[in-house]
């Protein structure tokens, strides 16, 4: 995972729009748009709480548990979607 | 449910918990906790402390501060779900209508969500009115579960 996560939006729409949605749910901005390459510095309430309160978050709108190491290695929303996608993919 | 008082030689884990275990007590605002509240936070706008000033606000008499409401959340964290545990990182409260006084309140939590790799829980809080189940609050907090040192 890195901060030049590839452009998936075409290939994951859907999680991108379920994932847009718990941002902005999260950081209390309507507004929001985040793509493959928007990270920490982007918004600024993304901070440790925040982070914390995002993961939850795409747990609980995906159905799906993350764990720590998993985590530990997320830079960016495209890192999000690759490890949501993968997630799923063992799911379904 | 957990109505006992806290035993600290029980206090819960993170892996103890689990989704869509509660927790809950009862409890009383006085007039007393109300001045003792205006001291402790500066709050002393007169719809909290004279009966004469709320009505002139069309309340019924004085009412509690929110927050003194609120606190009883904070209780229900550090007290009960999950316990002396549990490291508060945020709550969302609602103050649906003031709560009374001298007349039992209901505070109930219960846990929504449990992350791993987090450590952290999401709890759903209620504190109504224990006679009639009016709502007073209604809101969540996100919870970090620390593990206690062996």
């Amino acid at each position: 995972m890195s901060i030049e996560a590839k452009d998936n939006r075409a290939a994951e729409p859907q999680i991108w729009t379920r994932l847009n949605r718990v941002f902005r749910e999260v950081f209390d901005a309507p507004g929001l748009d985040v793509g493959p390459d928007t990270t920490a510095a982007d918004i600024d309430e993304w901070d440790s709480v925040g982070y914390i309160t995002l993961i939850v978050s795409i747990e609980r709108e995906f159905g799906i548990e993350m764990i720590g190491p998993e985590i530990g290695e997320l830079q960016s929303a495209g890192d999000i979607v690759e490890l949501i996608a993968s997630k799923l993919a063992v799911t379904s | 449910m957990y109505d006992e008082p806290f035993d600290p030689l029980n206090a819960l884990t993170f892996d103890d918990l689990i989704v869509g275990m509660t927790a809950s007590f009862h409890h009383r605002i006085t007039i007393e906790e109300i001045e003792r509240f205006a001291a402790l936070s500066g709050d002393t706008s007169p719809m909290h402390m004279s009966d004469d000033a709320a009505i002139e606000h069309g309340l019924d008499g004085r009412i509690p501060h929110g927050m003194l409401s609120g606190a009883l959340a904070s209780r229900l964290v550090g007290m009960h779900l999950p316990g002396p545990n549990g490291l508060l990182q945020s709550m969302k409260l609602t103050f649906v209508r003031p709560a009374p006084i001298d007349e039992d309140l209901l505070v109930l939590g219960r846990i929504e969500a449990k992350s791993p790799a987090t450590h952290t829980v999401v709890l759903k809080i209620r504190i109504t009115e224990a006679k009639t189940g009016y709502m007073v609050i209604r809101g969540s907090a996100q919870v970090g579960v620390l593990n206690p040192e062996s």
